[in-house]
């Protein structure tokens, strides 16, 4: 079984001299492909922090981070994102959508930046996708058109556009009703389980964790060892168990 | 979906205002310069005349007497080639006379004989050649031949034909003041045979006497004219790169000549000041043009960085994303570059058809011609300038913080990043436009060590303004920021909103100060220069029309007798002739001398009077004297009109004499009328009009009654006086001074332009926070009141600091004028233009608020909160 992603020895530090502080503190894991990881940690514990520099849009202060075996350290600027592209598909907390494009551009994004044109199997997967994420009636429409959900579930499908063989995916149920959510969830599991690509799943939602294989602690910008859960079958209860036992 | 295209569209499309606001910036600055640029070229080639019409040379010279020797020519400065030239008749035969073939009309035909040295003869640009080559120039009798002799006889390549010199002829000479008929005796003249080289075309020399010319080598010309007294003269060209009036100072003092009207058109000094100021308001328009493109690209980033992380974060290189905005540029930059040479062609159009030119207004020039070879690289300019600043994304993507933009951080980007883009752009504007501008479009006349120092001055202050706001934009916002204390307290919250929103963007409030500024510094300097002009015609005036009154259309009127009988008269000092002018080349006019001894030079020093009568002295004008750069004592030599040369000796330098309304000159001398007579044949007894000095405070009533007590009556006699020429020659200074209004008014919208861009693309940066203000109650009134505040703060300090520069900058604009003009420019000051310049810059600045208030308002407050 081969590595998506391997942390060594992560730290990262904000700020300068005196001011100083650290987010993330000897972080080392690895997520294997295929496998199905969650993060879980209180708000302004790094979570977003370690995405970032999972994804290489960030430099770790110390450590490595090794992207689909590439150390993203040796990698020029050029190269790191080269590597984004091919490797990583991202959910961003914040959606971050393009303004100006519609709905269907914005899934179809991965697939302009790759610099391929619009072709039919694009298209195809474009309206599979929505129709997946319930965005089919959406598809012209602009992201200030959008309700919340509906714009979380567009930075989902564009994210999934890429068929890129690790997610990275920040609270994407945050502004999803229950029952969206686990359908995000499911379509996520699928993507384990049916295509081999590898999840790395932030959330504050004990359901969504459940479907992972395995769920990390991240207190404090350290991750709680001794706390990690293994599935298969994790249950809401005991990850429930998890939190409070970390008071998070 | 082409990834660059689609997003630059997008990016273009969803900002119509932004995109209309800045490609019209664009291409406002760039129909300017274009418009200035064909407008002088049309200028030029419209006052004087086609390359097809030209048939002499840029300067005909004329030897003095004994001198032959034309080699030493060669060293004036300003001369660039020179050929020995004549012309006379010449009989064409296509047989040689003989016994056979005797003289009879039918075998005969009369043409212009035009010998020139064959060396320099094709590049004189004379003529052009249909057909066959050059004459040779080892002296082998060859000739080349107007279509109308090739026609008459059939002529082709090759043939031969036989020229000879008409018997001499009878003829009328000036000698002495007499024209004398001088008989010939009979001669039998030579019939040379030449062999057809060429066949001129139908222009130029080509198209003289009907196309009936024949051109031969200067010496054979000679050889065919033996016996006969030619007089040669030399045809030149001028050295572009000298100015005239060194060149005319340079040939003055040695030759008599005559300078093509069409070579030196627009290169006198006042001309070439005007048209260099021209040219410089094109700068000032196309920085102003470069300036909004400026704000474009900087805040559109500002307000997009949030797409650009986005973009970056999901795996678009950088070299992609500076694709897009490279597209953007493009587009931008190329839609306001074509419509601006549209416009600019328009605009020179719609000039030229008012009758205003380059060089005054009032005149009429029928060519249109466009100039591409200056009107592309142009238009260029402004696209590369327009492009090397996207570079930008580029330089801020390294720097930006990709985390903090994903976020939705605004201020992701106020870092090092911003400050090398301004001084990048600092230099493109400073150093790089203006050094290609002068590369397009070179400088007029000759590049002096005076012309180069205003150059550098005036492009040196735009520099230090532009460098000024772009560089340390904070001294400019935060004396900005100050001002806007006052105003808090009658508009807290506005007031505190607009200090806030200045405080965070002084790149924005210092190129809007600096536009303004600029542009009003460049109205109340042109207001003080113009100023200056008319004080100069003032102080002219005073010494040469303030008292005089002009009488013309008098019939036929004995002098000698109208001075007497108005002599009687209390209050008249003196008479001038009018009409009494030969040109040689410059105007020359008789005086009667006894009549001047009451006003001016003479009368200070009597001596000159018999100086002017008895020793061929000559009293000249100011601007004649500074012309040809001639002093007391200098030697003028006059070309006679039998062709001889006459020396006359400069004994005064004044403008008291000698100026007539009509033709309006102010470049002449004064010889005393005996020696026009005299030597042109030009009798002054008679006149039909005069100038009457007067003492001061005469009524010009009385002058009125003695002329019409003469003349028994009014019939058409009219009278002008001083006042009426000088109100006339001001009203010229004005109307010349037309174009630099319009260019200034064009300037002025680009100013407000440039502070329309950036208050709009503010709104479009912070619709966000608008629309949260909005949503949490603020008025419509509170967040126009922030704009307009904005705008009256940005008016007021670019109003003083334009004013303020205008004010410093005028007595450098009229010290440099002077030096390259040469005129005696008093300091006047801009006066009232002080103020009018301020109000106007307020004006200007309140005005163009008004689509980013209304851009404001507009701001959706439930779009703003809902979109991340
Ligand atoms: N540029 C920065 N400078 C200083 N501190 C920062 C910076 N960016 C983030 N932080 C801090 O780092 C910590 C971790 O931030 P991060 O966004 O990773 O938290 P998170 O675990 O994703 O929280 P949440 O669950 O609320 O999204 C926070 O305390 C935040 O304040
Ligand atoms: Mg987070």
């Amino acid at each position: 079984m081969s590595v998506a992603v391997e942390v060594q020895g992560v730290y990262k530090f904000h700020g300068q001299g005196s001011e100083r502080v650290p987010i993330l503190r000897e972080i080392s894991f690895s997520v294997q492909s295929g496998e199905f990881v969650c993060v879980m940690g209180p708000s302004g514990s790094g979570k977003s922090t370690l995405l970032h520099l999972l994804s290489g849009l960030d430099k770790p202060s110390a450590g490595t981070v090794q992207l689909a075996g590439q150390d993203l350290a040796q990698l020029s600027e050029r190269r790191r994102t080269l590597q984004r592209r091919e490797q990583v598909g991202y959910v961003f907390q914040f959606f971050n959508l393009m303004p100006n494009l519609s709905v269907q551009e914005n899934i179809a994004l991965p697939l302009a930046i790759a610099g391929q044109g619009m072709a039919d199997t694009g298209r195809t997967r474009v309206t599979t996708l929505a129709k997946r994420l319930g965005l089919a009636a959406r598809l012209e429409a602009l992201p200030h058109q959008l309700s919340g959900g509906e714009m979380q579930r567009t930075s989902i499908a564009r994210a999934l556009m890429g068929e890129q063989p690790l997610l990275l995916c920040d609270e994407p149920t945050g502004n999803l009703s229950q029952k969206a959510g686990a359908q995000v969830m499911e379509i996520l599991r699928s993507c384990c389980d049916d295509d081999g690509r590898s999840v790395l799943l932030v959330t504050h939602n004990p359901r969504d964790a459940s479907f992972a294989d395995r769920v990390l602690f991240l207190v404090d910008g350290e991750l709680a060892q001794d706390a990690e859960l293994r599935g298969p079958g994790l249950t809401v209860d005991e990850i429930h168990e998890a939190l409070k036992a970390l008071s998070i | 979906m082409r990834l660059a295209r689609t997003l630059a569209w997008r990016g273009l499309s969803s900002r119509p205002g932004r995109t209309l606001f800045s490609t019209l910036g664009i291409a406002l600055g760039v129909a300017t310069v274009v418009g200035v640029i064909v407008l002088d070229f049309n200028t030029i080639i419209g006052l004087s005349g086609p390359a097809a019409d030209r048939a002499v040379p840029d300067i005909q010279l004329r030897l003095p007497r004994g001198q032959t020797d034309r080699e030493e020519l060669y060293d004036v400065e300003g001369v660039s080639l020179m050929a020995r030239y004549f012309q006379n008749d010449a009989a064409v035969r296509a047989e040689p006379l003989s016994s056979e073939s005797p003289d009879i009309p039918e075998n005969r035909e009369w043409a212009r004989l035009i010998a020139l040295e064959a060396k320099h003869a094709p590049d004189l640009g004379v003529y052009s050649l249909g057909e066959g080559r050059n004459l040779a120039t080892d002296g082998s009798r060859e000739v080349l031949v107007g279509e109308g002799v090739a026609e008459r006889f059939e002529l082709s390549l090759g043939d031969e034909i036989w020229l000879a010199r008409p018997r001499r002829p009878s003829k009328f000479v000036c000698e002495d003041g007499k024209l004398v008929k001088k008989r010939t005796h009979a001669d039998v003249p030579v019939q040379w045979d030449y062999k057809v080289v060429g066949i001129l075309a139908r222009e130029q020399i080509g198209r003289r006497s009907g196309g009936m010319v024949v051109l031969v080598d200067y010496q054979n010309g000679r050889e065919i004219y033996a016996g006969v007294h030619v007089q040669p003269l030399i045809w030149a060209n001028r050295d572009q790169s000298v100015d005239t009036e060194r060149l005319k100072a340079n040939i003055a003092s040695s030759y008599a000549f005559v300078v093509s009207k069409a070579a030196i058109l627009g290169q006198a000094a006042d001309e070439r000041a005007f048209r260099t100021g021209v040219r410089m308001a094109g700068l000032l328009a196309l920085v102003l043009g470069m300036y909004v493109i400026f704000h474009t690209l900087s805040l559109s980033l500002t307000e997009r960085m949030k797409e650009v992380g986005t973009l970056h974060a999901l795996g678009t290189t950088r070299g992609q994303i500076g694709r897009v905005f490279l597209l953007e540029a493009v587009l931008l930059a190329g839609a306001g570059a074509g419509l601006g040479v549209l416009g600019g062609i328009g605009l020179a159009k719609g000039l030229l058809s008012l009758g205003i030119t380059t060089l005054g207004t009032g005149k009429h020039v029928s060519v249109f011609l466009i100039p591409w070879e200056m009107v592309l690289p142009l238009a260029g300019i402004g696209v590369l300038i327009a492009l090397l600043g996207s570079i930008y994304p580029l330089l801020a993507l390294r720097g930006a913080n990709t985390m903090a933009a994903l976020r939705g951080d605004q201020l992701s980007l106020k870092n090092r990043s911003t400050i090398g883009f301004h001084l990048l752009y600092a230099l493109l504007l400073a150093l790089v436009l203006p050094s290609l501008y002068f590369v397009a479009v070179p400088v007029v006349g000759e590049l002096t060590a005076e012309l180069l120092f205003t150059l550098l001055g005036a492009v040196g202050t735009l520099s230090l303004i532009v460098i000024l706001s772009l560089v340390v934009p904070k001294l400019l916002a935060g004396v900005c920021t100050t001002i806007t204390v006052p105003f808090t307290q009658l508009w807290p919250l506005a007031g505190r909103l607009t200090a806030k929103a200045m405080h965070e963007a002084p790149a924005r409030i210092g190129v809007s100060v600096s536009a303004l500024a600029l542009v009003t510094a460049g109205l109340v300097g042109l207001k003080g220069m113009t100023a200056s002009l008319e004080g100069e015609v003032d102080q002219w005036a005073s010494e040469a029309v303030l008292e005089k009154v002009w009488v013309s259309g008098m019939p036929p009127t004995v002098f000698a007798d109208f001075a007497q009988h108005l002599h009687q008269y209390p209050g008249v000092i003196g008479l001038e002739k009018g009409g009494t002018g030969v040109h040689t080349p410059f105007l020359v006019q008789g005086v009667a001398v006894a009549e001047l001894a009451g006003y001016g030079p003479c009368s200070d020093d009597p001596s000159l009077l018999k100086k002017l009568d008895q020793q061929k002295g000559m009293v000249v004008s100011r601007r004649l004297a500074m012309d040809l750069a001639y002093e007391l004592g200098t030697t003028v030599p006059l070309e006679r009109a039998d062709g001889q040369i006459e020396e006359f000796t400069v004994i005064a330098i004044s403008d008291a004499y000698g100026h007539y309304p009509f033709p309006d000159e102010r470049m002449y001398g004064l010889i005393a009328d005996h020696y026009l007579e005299r030597y042109y044949c030009h009798s002054t007894d008679t006149v039909e009009q005069v100038a009457v000095r007067l003492e001061a405070g005469v009524d010009h009533g009385i002058l009125e009654a003695a002329v019409f007590d003469f003349h028994g009556g009014p019939q058409d006699i009219e009278f002008r006086s001083g006042k009426q020429v000088l109100q006339s020659h001001r009203e010229d200074i004005g109307r010349d001074f037309v174009l630099f209004d319009v260019l200034l008014a064009l300037t002025a919208c680009l100013a407000g332009l440039g502070v329309l861009n950036g208050q709009l693309l503010a709104a479009l940066e912070r619709s966000k926070e608008l629309g949260v203000l909005k949503a949490l109650g603020t008025s419509s009134g509170q967040l126009s009141g922030m704009v307009l505040l904005e705008a009256l703060i940005v008016g007021l300090v670019g109003g003083v600091l334009g004013v303020v520069l205008g004010w410093g900058m005028t007595p450098v604009v009229v010290e440099s004028l002077q030096r390259l003009v040469g005129l005696d420019l008093p300091h006047v000051g801009p006066g009232i233009w002080l103020w009018l310049g301020f109000c106007g810059c307020v004006c200007v600045a309140l005005v163009s608020a008004l689509y980013p208030v209304w851009r404001t308002l507009r701001v959706d407050p439930v779009r703003a909160v809902r979109t991340g």
